[in-house]
C-alpha cells in the first residue's frame, strides 16, 4: 500500500531535518514536489540486489 | 575559393583554418568578421556573457605576426573560438552564469585555456550556460542562457548553451564546453552541431568550475567532426593540477578520422532507446535512416541491452550530492543568489543518504561491467542522440530533479566514456536531430571515425539556420 500524505511529508521532514538544511516556504514546498518526483528511483536504487561483485573499486 | 569577412561565419572551424594557413584572410580579419557578427546578432542569441574584444584583437595580431615570420603552429592557428563562462581565463570574468560569481575574476587560465592559446587560437569570449552547470534555461535575469537560431523561440538546451548557440551560428569558429549529464551533447543536439565528450580524464577540468567532479567532462563544440577532432587534439593531454587527468601519451584523432565504417561493429541499444515511448516519432526515423547509412557505409549491426540503464538515471541523481558538497558553505550564506530551479535542485543533493550514495557507487559499478562487457563485443554503441527536437521556453519546467532528455545523455558520463553527437537531420520544423556514438575508454578516435563516417555521407553538418529568423516578435 502506498504511504500517505501525511506519511510522506513526514519523512521529507526529517530527511531534510537530518540534511541540516534550513528551508522554508516556497522553496520547502518546491523541494517536497522534487523529493515526491524522484522517490520511486530512489526506493528502485534501495531495493536493487546487490552482490559482491558490486563493488566500485573490482 | 574566395573568402571574405562577411562569408568566413558560415564556414566550418576546417574552413577557416584553410582560408587563415592560406592566406585568404587573416586572424585580425576573421576575428573582426565574427566580433561584427557578435554585434549584430547577439541581443536576440545571447550567445555571450562577455565579449573580450580587446584580448582577442591583440591575439590575433600576435598570431597574423607569426605567420607572416613563416611560423604557423597549428590547425587552429589564428582560428577564433569561444568558452563557455565557467572556464577561466586569466583576468576575464567568469560567472558560471551565477549571480554568486557575478564579479569573480580568476588569476590564472584553466589549463584547457593555455592549450588554445599555446595552439594559437584567439578567443573570442565566454559564452553564457544554465547557472552553475545544473540550472534551467532562463531568458531574462543578469545571465540569459541563450536562444536558440534554429528557432529563437526554443531554448538551446544545457547546460553548454551558448556554445552551441555561438557554434551553431557562426558567433565563433568552434567553442568549448562541459558536460555532467548532457550539458555538450544535449545543446549540440538541438543546435544542430557535433558535440563530443571525450574520454573521463583525456582533457584536464583545472580551472574550470565544478558540478560533480566525478562526472564532469569539457569538451568541444563544433559545426564538424574533424573540428571537433582539431580541438580535442590541442586540448588533451595530462595535467597534474586535475587528480583525475589520465597519464600516457595522446592519440591522434585526426589521423584515423577518414577511415570509414567498413568493418565496424556497432551494439544499437533498442531497447532503452530505439524502443522508449517517449522518443520523438521524427528524432527515431531519422535515427533509423541514420543507422542504414552507417550500414551501406560497411558497418554492421547488432541489437544489445544493459539491463542497468533502467537504474542508470537513479545512479546519476545521487551524485548531486557532490555538487550540494560543492556549495555547501555559499549555499547556506548566500541561498537567494542562486536561481530557483538551481537552488532546488542543489538542496536534493543534500538529501541523498550515504547508504544512496554507497549503492549508487555499486550499482554503477555493475552499469561499467555491463557496458564494458558489449564493448568487448562492439567498437561502439549507437542510438538516438536525443529524447526530442529543442522545446519551447514556455514549455520548460522550472523545477525538476532530471529532464527527460538526460536519459539519452547521463548514462555515459558514470562510466567516462567517450561519446559523441552528430547531426543526423531535422524536423518537419526545421529543428535538428541527431544520433550518439559511445565508445571504449580512451577509443575517442574511434567514436570520432564513425561519426565522421556517416557526416561525410550526409549534408545535415552544412545546414546552417537563417540570421533572418534571429529577431523577436
Amino acid at each position: 500500500m502506498a504511504p500517505d500524505d501525511a506519511t510522506l511529508r513526514a519523512r521529507f521532514d526529517a530527511e531534510v531535518t537530518a540534511a541540516g538544511l534550513t528551508v522554508t516556504g516556497r522553496d520547502r514546498e518546491l523541494l517536497f514536489a522534487m523529493w515526491l518526483e524522484h522517490l520511486p528511483q530512489r526506493e528502485a536504487l534501495r531495493a536493487a540486489a546487490l552482490t559482491p561483485e558490486d563493488e566500485p573499486w573490482r | 575559393m574566395a573568402v571574405t569577412a562577411g562569408s568566413i561565419c558560415d564556414l566550418d572551424l576546417a574552413g577557416v583554418s584553410e582560408a587563415l594557413a592560406a592566406r585568404r584572410i587573416s586572424s585580425v580579419e576573421a576575428t573582426e568578421a565574427y566580433l561584427e557578427r557578435i554585434a549584430r546578432h547577439d541581443g536576440v542569441l545571447q550567445a555571450y556573457i562577455t565579449v573580450m574584444r580587446d584580448a582577442a584583437l591583440s591575439r590575433a595580431r600576435a598570431a597574423d605576426a607569426e605567420q607572416s615570420r613563416g611560423s604557423r603552429r597549428g590547425p587552429l592557428h589564428g582560428v577564433p573560438l569561444a568558452l563557455k563562462d565557467l572556464i577561466a581565463v586569466a583576468g576575464v570574468r567568469m560567472t558560471g552564469g551565477s549571480e554568486v560569481l557575478a564579479d569573480h575574476v580568476p588569476m590564472r587560465d584553466a589549463f584547457v585555456t593555455e592549450r588554445l592559446h599555446a595552439a594559437g587560437a584567439v578567443v573570442l569570449g565566454k559564452l553564457a550556460m544554465h547557472e552553475w552547470a545544473f540550472g534551467r534555461p532562463a531568458r531574462d535575469g543578469r545571465f540569459p542562457t541563450g536562444r536558440n537560431p534554429w528557432d529563437v523561440t526554443r531554448a538551446p538546451a544545457g547546460s553548454s548553451s551558448g556554445s552551441a548557440v555561438a557554434a551553431a551560428a557562426g558567433l565563433c569558429a568552434g567553442a568549448l564546453g562541459s558536460d555532467t549529464g548532457g550539458s555538450i551533447r544535449g545543446p549540440a543536439a538541438m543546435c544542430g552541431i557535433v558535440g563530443h565528450k571525450p574520454t573521463y580524464g583525456l582533457v584536464s577540468r583545472s580551472g574550470v568550475l565544478a558540478m560533480d567532479w566525478s562526472l564532469d567532462h569539457v569538451g568541444p563544440m563544433t559545426r564538424s567532426v574533424w573540428d571537433a577532432a582539431a580541438i580535442l587534439q590541442a586540448i588533451a593531454g595530462h595535467d597534474p593540477a586535475d587528480p583525475g587527468s589520465l597519464h600516457g601519451p595522446v592519440p591522434d584523432f585526426v589521423a584515423g578520422l577518414e577511415r570509414g565504417a567498413r568493418g565496424i561493429r556497432l551494439g544499437l541499444l533498442r531497447r532503452y532507446y530505439v524502443d522508449w515511448p517517449g522518443l520523438d516519432a521524427e528524432v527515431k526515423s531519422a535515427a533509423l535512416a541514420a543507422f542504414d547509412v552507417l550500414a551501406r557505409e560497411g558497418a554492421t549491426f547488432k541489437d544489445v541491452d544493459a539491463p542497468m540503464l533502467d537504474m542508470a538515471p537513479a545512479v546519476w541523481t545521487c551524485f548531486l550530492a557532490e555538487m550540494f558538497e560543492y556549495h555547501r558553505e555559499m549555499a547556506a550564506h548566500a541561498p537567494e543568489k542562486y536561481r530557483e530551479g538551481t537552488r532546488i535542485r542543489m538542496y536534493m543533493g543534500a538529501l541523498v543518504s550515504a547508504q544512496d550514495f554507497l549503492r549508487a557507487q555499486r550499482l554503477r559499478a555493475r552499469f561499467r561491467r555491463e557496458i564494458d562487457g558489449l564493448l568487448a563485443r562492439c567498437d561502439a554503441l549507437i542510438f538516438p542522440g536525443q529524447a526530442g527536437p529543442a522545446q519551447r521556453f514556455e514549455d520548460i519546467s522550472a523545477v525538476e530533479v532530471m529532464v527527460a532528455g538526460s536519459r539519452y545523455t547521463s548514462p555515459w558520463n558514470l562510466l567516462g566514456l567517450p561519446a559523441v553527437n552528430v547531426p543526423s537531420g531535422f524536423t518537419r520544423d526545421g529543428l535538428p536531430v541527431s544520433i550518439q556514438i559511445v565508445g571504449r575508454a580512451g577509443d575517442d578516435a574511434t567514436v570520432l571515425r564513425i561519426a565522421r563516417a556517416y557526416e561525410r555521407v550526409t549534408e545535415w553538418h552544412r545546414r546552417r539556420p537563417d540570421p533572418a529568423g534571429w529577431k523577436l516578435a
